[in-house]
């Protein structure tokens, strides 16, 4: 390192950023270069003169003009936030009604997207208009809600009917080939078929109260039985009255075409365990049953491609006095009402 | 002794600045007093005039509090704020240098009078020379000859020989590499001292 190198170097030296080779070359050169000696008292000196100057004295406003454009900034800020970023006490209750808005927006745009109500609900009101010149004109395929009403509308006049069965006794006459009358329930027919059939929830009427429209359902049945000659039209008006409903509770999101099948056989109980072998032969599984002495009803339910299988099998069972066409369709699931009577009521 | 006086100044500043981030204006206040005479005599040692000095310091607290949500603490807040002090310096310095001449001794040229340095002190309206301190009229003329230097080299002196900043937090600070840095303090202070020499006969 020469001399002009040194002198380069001189600041760095003062500062003792050389490293230890450059740090010895330096002093070894300052000893036999006495400019380079001045030089670097001069620079000690400079930098001396540097760092005490001490500080300035600000304006005495100084803090108080900062802090007041603080203060605007800071109310500038809060304004823009208040404006663009509502308080949490608004936010949340704002977010809870957009939340439950969009839920009911978007299970009602599901419910009505669904092609569960488009298809089985037509052959209802179809049925119902035939049956029944006095329901309700005013049924909308698809809208549950408005068919509801029918079902108020009928009670009286089905538990009437019941009513009058039961006074009669259960020796009702029945009209060749229709429904035998049962108006009472047999305790111990339910147990047995409770303790036969592995469906236990559906076995016994017990737990028909639970679910409306499956109560109106069976008890539509009784009275069907209970006043044989008025039977098919008002099995249909029954079912426009209570099938929507058991249909919502039941099946909700899947496709459901309705049958229904009237069975005569000589025995009730072993008819519904064979109607349980053969559902279980077929994929089908019981959804509904409500067994007598007397007869009884359950429902079935079974894809429609193994519909035909199923029928042919209930067909072995008795004699099946009624039958309403086969539901359209190579896909899906049928539920099918099974309405069981005796042919030979066992003597009482 | 003084390290642990530095570490509670870091943990007061650390907390004062958490304090602002929830709006705490007191504790932005507690900062501004105590930074205050510190970041306007940096800016004045760079710019060199009293006003525009006041009116930068201003500015460099006003931006420290919109960007204090950014400041995460990797350096200490007074570093954070040199730097934000240095960066408007330049700005200003670069907006005046355009529209005026300094009141600053040319480092070639000969050395002005002594009327010429109390003109350019802000404070020296009244008193006559006579009148002034030995020590002030040094400290008058050595930010005179500061004035000289180019902006680049009167950042890092500064930074260096005023606020006494290590060459690699300068070079952090400015994004310089550290042998830039050394280069340009040997530099400016070689201006410096050829300047002093012409003001004050010695140094």
């Amino acid at each position: 390192m020469d001399h002009a190198g040194i002198r380069d170097k001189l600041s760095a030296y003062l500062d003792g950023a050389v490293t230890p080779r450059e740090k010895a070359l330096i002093e070894e050169h300052l000893k036999t270069c006495p400019e380079c000696e001045t030089a670097l008292r001069d620079l000690r000196r400079t930098v001396e003169r540097l760092r005490t100057m001490g500080e300035e004295e600000p304006p005495p406003w100084l803090t108080q003009r900062i802090m007041a454009r603080i203060r605007e900034e800071a109310a500038q800020e809060k304004a823009f936030r208040r404006r663009f970023f509502p308080p949490l006490r608004w936010k949340l209750p704002l977010q809870a009604a957009a939340l439950v808005f969009l839920s009911v927006t978007v299970y009602m745009v599901y419910r009505g997207v669904s092609p569960e109500v488009k298809i089985a609900v037509p052959p209802v009101a179809e049925i119902q208009r035939e049956g029944t010149p006095q329901a309700p004109p005013a049924i909308t395929p698809g809208s549950e809600t408005e068919q509801k009403p029918a079902v108020p509308e009928k009670r009286p006049t089905e538990e009437k009917k019941q009513d009058i069965a039961s006074a009669k006794g259960r020796a009702v006459p029945r009209s060749s080939g229709e429904a035998p009358a049962a108006a009472l329930p047999s305790e111990s027919a339910r147990e047995e078929a409770a303790s036969q059939f592995a469906q236990p929830p559906a076995a016994a009427p017990a737990p028909m109260p639970e679910t409306k429209g499956g109560a109106q359902r069976v008890l539509g049945e009784q009275g069907d039985m209970a006043l044989p000659r008025d039977a098919e039209n008002r099995r249909k008006e029954e079912k426009s009255a209570s099938s929507p409903a058991m249909r919502a509770k039941a099946v909700a999101p899947t496709a459901m075409r309705d049958m229904r099948v009237v069975l005569g056989v000589n025995d009730t109980d072993t008819a519904f365990r064979e109607i349980d072998r053969i559902a279980g032969l077929s994929g089908g599984t019981i959804v509904r049953r409500s067994a007598r002495d007397e007869g009884g009803v359950c429902i079935v339910r079974v894809e429609r491609e193994r519909l035909g299988e199923f029928l042919e099998r209930v067909g072995k069972i008795g004699e099946v006095r009624k039958t309403t066409p086969l539901p359209a369709g190579e896909n899906g699931v049928v539920e099918v009402l099974i309405t069981v009577e005796t042919v030979n009521r066992p003597g009482r | 002794m003084i390290r642990e006086k530095n570490r509670a100044t870091i943990d007061a500043d650390a907390e004062l600045v958490k304090s602002c981030r929830t709006g705490d204006l007191r504790a932005f206040e507690t900062l501004v007093e105590k930074y205050r005479n510190r970041m306007f005599t940096l800016v004045y040692r760079i710019l060199g005039d009293y006003d525009d000095a006041a009116e930068v310091t201003q500015d460099v607290f006003v931006a420290a509090w919109r960007a204090l949500g950014k400041f995460r603490g990797e350096a200490l807040f007074s570093t954070w704020l040199t730097r934000i002090a240095v960066n408007l310096s330049r700005n200003r310095l670069q907006q005046t240098r355009t529209r005026s001449s300094r009141e600053a001794y040319s480092l070639d040229e000969p050395i002005p009078g002594c009327e010429k340095c109390r003109h350019s002190d802000p404070r020296s309206d009244g008193p006559s020379a006579q009148e002034m301190l030995e020590r002030e009229e040094i400290r008058i003329r050595v930010q005179g000859c500061i004035n000289g230097l180019e902006p680049g080299f009167r950042e890092v002196l500064v930074l260096r020989d005023v606020e006494e900043y290590s060459y690699g937090e300068i070079g952090g600070m400015l994004g310089l590499a550290e042998g830039t840095v050394k280069s340009r303090i040997s530099r400016a202070r070689e201006a410096i001292r050829g300047c002093l020499k012409r003001v004050l006969g010695e140094i």
